[in-house]
């Protein structure tokens, strides 16, 4: 008859293998969580084709893709794409030629939060980015063009006018942007607002697959009790819908903006005032770049439905390229 | 022995996670001088000049008079750079001027530029950045003389 001997572990064993599993746990944690922000990058992915893919369908039934923004208050592309992702019990209601934040705009946009307009890796959770309920912070941002202002102010009549810094900006620029804003001549009244430019695929000459749609913006953190805070992610709101790709993606170089930012952002993702009064006769504008939480890079949606990682440091002058929809430039993301 | 071949097998896995720095960046710090005094707040940008492949546009933020860049968001070696320079300020005002929201959502916040124009896009300031020595750059700006 066999008898088995059980040796008991010594105490110098049991450490060792304590030790060896925590160096393994030690390593498989962070490894978890980049696998989790892939993820979550990977939903970014998505969310951005889908909103490529609504504005493919506005196309298709209106015969020119969604207009940037009219003036700050009198709607975005936010609202022309929700028909097309299935929120059609809001569009239909929207009153347009009122402003967002009154009335029955502000019932309908009050707390709304669309999950499709969100991107996951942003740990803002839709807070509201002015201190309005109708103000929810949302992740994307149409592509105002390669030099990327909206002007807020802006004399219709007169674009020589929209000089900022020496630089013609709006409709006089050679170069078109894929989405425009318009505005009011000063001493407006709102009936005479008129509609942007849109965009037809036929005017996006430098090819679809060549030209930036959308990408992405942080979420602003909420207000403080002494102002606005950093609006961005307002893509409800004229201003801060939208993006240029003026500069790289993440840059430490400062957005513009007319209001005034918290400094909880200020590290990563820093923006500072506008100056209101240049001699070339502006005001107002705001202009933004590419922003994210992904690790080295942003999320891009191209015209043609595809959306592309484009890392931080990008060529720039492929990046500029990529914005405009005319600029017969040689350069694609490809 | 053994450990020690471990511990090498294990050497990559650790380093290898951390983000690559595909163009050889370097770093960049310094200091920007106004009349005379460090600039309290701005920002400043270097731009690539004409022509330089890759093109790089990068900046930061000043505060009292110091700026600096990490690697990351740094230049490239041995290309040259043009700098601008930005600094705005706010224009106190009798009415309501501060960024309070209202029920109208008017902001009625009025700023005004601190440097001349010739430190905007027309700015002459140039920069080269090297390899080895650190790049610490001083800019000394001075105002429009009437």
């Amino acid at each position: 008859m066999k008898i088995r001997v059980f040796r008991e572990f010594t105490l110098v064993e049991l450490l060792v293998v304590i030790a060896i599993i925590g160096v393994l746990i030690a390593l498989l944690l962070p490894a978890i969580q980049a696998a989790r922000e892939a993820a979550r990058r990977m939903q970014c992915t998505n969310n951005q084709k889908q909103i490529v893919l609504a504005m493919h369908n506005y196309h298709d039934t209106q015969q020119f893709f969604p207009w940037g923004a009219r003036d700050d208050w009198y709607g975005t592309w936010a609202m022309q794409v929700l028909p097309f992702i299935e929120k059609n019990q809001i569009a239909v209601e929207y009153k347009w030629d009122e402003v967002y934040w009154d009335g029955t705009n502000l019932q309908l946009l009050k707390d709304l939060v669309i999950p499709t307009y969100t991107c996951p890796s942003d740990g803002n959770n839709n807070k509201s980015i002015s201190g309005f309920p109708e103000d929810r912070g949302h992740n994307y941002v149409v592509c105002m063009g390669r030099e990327g202002v909206y002007l807020l102010y802006l004399d219709n009549d007169h674009p020589e006018n929209c000089l900022i810094d020496g630089v013609v900006y709006g409709r006089e620029s050679q170069y078109r942007a894929m989405f425009t804003g318009s505005c009011y001549p000063p001493g407006f009244s709102p009936h005479s607002l008129a509609y942007p430019l849109t965009t037809r695929f036929e005017d996006i000459i430098d090819g679809t697959s060549n030209t930036i749609a959308i990408s992405e913006t942080i979420q602003g953190v909420s207000a403080t009790a002494s102002g606005y805070g950093d609006c961005r992610g307002g893509i409800w709101w004229g201003d801060f819908c939208h993006f240029t790709t003026n500069q790289v993606p993440n840059t430490t170089y400062p957005d513009t903006s007319y209001i005034e930012a918290d400094s909880a952002l200020q590290d990563r993702h820093p923006l500072t005032l506008v100056n209101t009064s240049t001699s070339d006769g502006t005001g107002r504008y705001t202009r933004f770049s590419a922003r994210s939480w992904h690790v080295g890079g942003v999320n891009a949606g191209l015209a043609d439905g595809s959306v592309r990682f484009v890392q931080d440091q990008i060529n720039l002058a492929i990046w500029r390229a990529v914005g405009s929809t005319n600029g017969s430039e040689i350069e694609s993301l490809h | 022995m053994r450990y020690l071949v471990f511990t090498l097998l294990l050497l990559p896995i650790v380093i290898g996670c951390s983000n690559s720095n595909l163009q050889g960046r370097v770093p960049v710090r310094g200091e920007v001088i106004f009349d005379g005094k460090p600039l309290e707040q701005g920002d400043i940008l270097f731009l690539s000049i004409e022509g330089s492949t890759p093109m790089v546009a990068t900046g930061s933020l000043i505060k009292n008079g110091k700026f600096s860049l990490s690697a990351e968001k740094g230049l490239i070696p041995d290309q040259t750079y043009s700098v601008q320079f930005r600094s705005i300020e706010k224009i106190p005002s009798t009415r309501n001027e501060t960024n309070k929201p209202s029920k109208d959502r008017t902001i009625r916040i009025q700023t005004r530029s601190i440097l001349p124009r010739r430190y905007g896009v027309e700015s002459k300031e140039i920069v080269t950045a090297t390899k080895k020595s650190p790049n610490v750059f001083q800019f000394d700006l001075t105002s429009d003389i009437p």
